[in-house]
């Protein structure tokens, strides 16, 4: 009997109503470069021994990253013990029943071992290929991701997944204060396109040259994807079931109303083979399956697990983390906008490649601020200018209902400042409110 | 579990590194949540993970399990020396500084130690604030509580001969709330945390603190005017000049980032790294770190690469005076580390971060601050802020604030909006009270991303003719 086995077993004798045991491996290989050099390579392994149990609605949670057998099925002991004293959470309704049919997942490509040497390989030729296009010095990670999920859960379920993801960043500098970033992710490594990501932070870079302090006002901005997915991320964290009931969303009481203009759509699907956040099954065991958040401007769903679900009444949307309902692949829908020509017939505004420290003043209403890093324009008359020092200090639920294009050049971004991996187009946000720092 | 740590160490040097160190950690933290007054789900995590971090080559490697066996830890070796080598064509050549090397065992005495109170208590007590919420009768619909505490348990080794064991535990308390009040709403976050027992967390009052708060916020939601415009006067609060102090001199002089190691996570700094020296502000102005301050959230006595901590000077009488520097850092500069080097997990590579920084007390009072200032604002708390990347241009909206006219408190204000440079906003510094306050933090930084405890603070401080709004 394997340890998962046993150990719900454990949990089901000392009388939990829920337990849910899963394992998760998780090896990481990743080459770290600066200053054109690589500065650090990083190899990780890391596994873990989850077990969740709800005895009478009250539920408990532990992670052990040191484990036997023995001494998880001491944990098992100790939780029920720990339960014991806690209140009731009457808002519990329970784990999925299962069993489930679940996708297949593709073969590893290659062996972790064999991913760490090519991402060396592949960091190097990055950094020379940068040089020739003409970067004085780059800075980055190229990363892969193996990991590996077994659950067991007392609804039935027993379920297995492996899973592997690639994802390279890189900033550029052409000089010392014109840089231009860019990302992409892959769940296999051939469709990493690390040579686009190269030449699009280079360009961005050049483009950046002699930049002048932007003047504050409102502005129609086109908000390159890495932009945009810092928007759309920060937005989503709203859909989640936990956000709304912790006072911390802009989309409470909003379901089947408008909340973004109406060429606007987004997806979470953990089942988009191309998302380096997708997963066969959530946390609790259920099939992952894509869930429109918003249509056509209307707010579709909230992302629910099963307990949230029987509270209102509504269907899982296989959304399970083991303590929340959370994301994990946002999808925008594209259009069929090309975004140079949008520029082009643009009289004024300001184009953002990439956003920085994105912070609400309040979640609830949406009122925010973030900020523009490396490659910043201002449109005039169809023509770019390089600007710099600007600030959005703006209102992010108010901003989605004034897209007015939603472009054609889609890209996965994920990264330092876009936690869940999202794929979006470049985003045309009309009268966005743009500010300056006193000097 | 020792003998993994010394394993490594002699692996590493039979397999040709020049340098190498183990980081051997255990931790247990718990954790709890209530929501709107029910208890989320709790639990606790048990950890226990090993580290390594060599020179081979010239190239730096670092990797990490938490198999702990000694074939486990041997493969770990063998594959962070390949990579090493194999990445030495492209990689920066890493020395170290020339440090001391140490032995020796400390441990952070708990009065209540975090892991003999029952659950119950701990929940108890989010409890108790919850309830001091409720009994302000305002309208609090979104009360979103954690609180948590961890034993870690560590040992570091390294080829130089230094062996350091520390016991650190802390405590931390995170609060969102969402206030409704006059048509509004009202949101508010904050961390609290400490190195030390479960006492820490008790002696800190949250219930008083999170209730006044909320009377506080409700008032100036009821009466606060709207906030004026132009070049005004300021007395910031202790709050605020802890998180100035962060984000604008502890970050700008961490070494790794002057040096652009972070430039595609983290960012970079405006400073360089030969503006020692230079002005940054009024003669005002001194900024300190110190992770030696006992019962601080980021709180050592020697830091992950076995460097003694001290008492850093980043800004000093209105000068830079030092930077944060690891020991890679410190080589490239011809300088001496400044024990800056942290890593959040046994899992993650030590980086150079800040500890505890704060503002240097002044000569007066805050009473005498305000008493001084003709027409001005006192920005007591804030709601949102960011700065960007370079830590040069930073914003402020003010949660608890008030309108000062001839030398007197008036009326409320609501959220007043200081966004500035950093050079302007530390030139503006005419006074410094000496009401100093610690506040808590967990610092983010390095891909995958490492929060580290840290204390942020200092006394309240005026800043003359700023301006406040955008134009």
């Amino acid at each position: 009997m394997s340890i998962l086995k046993k150990v719900l077993a454990e949990c089901r004798k000392r009388g939990a109503d829920d337990a849910i045991v899963s394992l998760e491996r998780l090896q990481t290989t990743q080459v770290k470069f600066s200053n054109s050099k690589i500065i650090t390579t990083e190899n990780v392994d890391n596994v873990g021994l989850s077990i969740f149990i709800a005895v009478k609605k009250r539920i408990v949670l532990t992670t052990l990253r040191e484990f036997s057998e023995q001494s998880a099925l001491k944990s098992v002991k100790e939780l029920m013990s720990f339960a014991k004293t806690l209140p009731k959470n009457k808002d519990y309704n329970g784990i999925a029943e299962g069993p489930f049919k679940y996708r297949k997942t593709p073969k590893y490509s290659l062996s972790i071992e064999q991913a760490a040497t090519k991402g060396i390989k592949q960091a190097s030729e990055a950094i020379n290929k940068a040089a020739k296009l003409g970067a004085k010095r780059t800075a980055g990670v190229w990363e892969t991701n193996y990991s590996t999920t077994e659950l067991n859960t007392s609804g039935g379920i027993s379920a297995k997944e492996h899973g592997h993801s690639f994802y390279f960043s890189i900033r550029a500098f052409t000089a010392a204060n014109n840089s231009g970033h860019s990302v992409c992710s892959a769940t296999e490594l051939k469709d990493l396109t690390v040579g686009n990501s190269i030449e699009e932070a280079i360009t961005i870079a050049k483009m950046h040259s002699d930049p002048v302090k932007v003047t504050p006002g409102k502005y129609d901005v086109l908000f390159y994807p890495l932009a945009a997915a810092n928007l759309i991320d920060n937005a989503a964290q709203s859909a989640s079931i936990f956000a709304v009931e912790s006072g911390m969303s802009f989309w409470a009481d909003k379901l089947g109303k408008k909340v973004a203009s109406s060429n606007f759509t987004l997806y979470d699907d953990a089942s988009d083979d191309n998302g380096v956040g997708s997963r066969v099954f959530d946390a609790e065991g259920v099939p992952t399956r894509k869930v429109e958040i918003i249509g056509n401007g209307i707010l579709k769903n909230y992302l629910h697990n099963t307990s949230t679900a029987k509270k209102y009444k509504t269907q899982t949307t296989a959304s399970a983390g083991l303590i929340s309902p959370e994301p994990v692949n946002l999808i925008v829908e594209g259009g069929n906008v090309n975004k140079d020509s949008i520029i082009s017939e643009m009289a004024s505004g300001l184009v953002v490649t990439n956003l920085w420290y994105t912070r609400f003043q309040n979640s609830a209403t949406g009122d925010f601020s973030t900020v523009p890093r490396d490659g910043l324009f201002l449109i005039k008359n169809g023509r770019l200018t390089p600007v710099k020092d600007a600030r959005i200090s703006d209102n992010l639920a108010s901003m989605l209902m004034r897209v007015n294009k939603v472009c054609n050049d889609r890209q996965w971004i994920v990264g330092w400042e876009v936690s869940v991996p999202t794929k979006t187009p470049s985003l045309l946000i009309n009268e966005v409110r743009v500010s300056r720092s006193v000097d | 579990m020792e003998e993994l740590a010394d394993l490594i160490i002699r692996t590493a040097k039979n397999k040709g590194a020049s340098y190498a160190e183990a980081r051997l950690e255990s931790a247990k933290s718990s954790g709890f949540v209530l929501k709107n007054g029910i208890a989320q789900v709790s639990g606790y995590d048990v950890t226990k993970g090993i580290a390594v971090r060599l020179i081979s080559n010239g190239s730096m490697a670092f990797g990490s399990t938490n198999i702990l066996t000694k074939s486990s830890v041997t493969k770990l070796v063998e594959s962070v020396i390949k990579s090493a080598k194999t990445s030495a064509p492209a990689a920066f050549k890493t020395e170290f500084s020339d440090e001391n090397s140490e032995k020796d065992e400390y441990e952070v005495k708990q009065k209540i130690d975090v892991r003999t109170v029952s659950p119950a208590k701990k929940l108890s007590l989010l409890q108790d604030i919850d309830k001091a919420i409720l009994g302000t009768k305002k309208s609090v619909p979104g009360r979103y509580l954690i609180l948590g505490d961890e034993y870690v348990d560590k040992l570091f080794v390294n080829s130089e001969g230094s062996r350091i064991k520390s016991i650190i535990p802390r405590t931390n308390f995170t609060y969102f709330t969402t206030l409704r009040e006059n048509g509004s709403l009202i949101q508010r976050y904050w961390q609290h945390g400490a190195s030390g027992g479960f006492e820490t967390l008790t002696a800190m009052n949250l219930p008083k603190i999170l209730s006044d708060e909320i009377v506080t916020l409700s008032k100036n939601a009821l009466e606060g005017v709207k906030s004026p415009k132009g070049n005004i006067d300021m007395v910031l609060g202790p709050q605020i000049v802890g998180i100035v102090v962060h984000e604008s001199a502890g970050h700008p002089g961490e070494a790794d980032r002057i040096l652009g190691r972070e430039a595609a996570q983290a960012g970079e700094s405006f400073l360089g790294i030969n503006d020692i020296g230079k002005k940054i502000g009024s003669d005002k102005v001194t900024i300190i770190d110190d992770p030696a301050i006992e019962g601080s959230f980021g709180y050592y006595k020697y830091d992950d690469e076995g460097v003694k901590a001290k008492k850093r000077y980043l800004y000093k009488d209105g000068r830079i005076a030092d930077f944060l520097h690891n020991r890679q850092s410190a080589a490239m500069t011809g300088t001496k580390s400044t024990a800056s080097a942290r890593a959040s997990a046994f899992d993650r590579e030590p980086l150079v971060r800040m500890a505890n920084t704060y503002f240097e007390c002044g000569e007066y009072s805050e009473a005498e601050l305000i008493k001084d200032t003709k027409k001005g604002i006192f920005m007591k708390t804030f709601m949102e802020w960011n700065i960007d990347d370079k830590r040069f241009n930073q914003k402020y909206v003010g949660a608890e604030a008030y309108l000062i006219e001839n030398g007197k408190i008036t009326k409320p204000i609501r959220e007043p909006v200081l966004e500035i440079t950093t050079p302007k906003l530390y030139s503006s510094v005419d006074g410094a009270a000496n009401n100093i306050e610690f506040h808590a933090g967990s610092c983010g930084k390095g891909e995958p991303m490492q929060g580290m405890p840290v204390w942020f603070g200092g006394p309240s401080i005026r800043i003359r003719k700023v301006r406040l709004g955008n134009p």
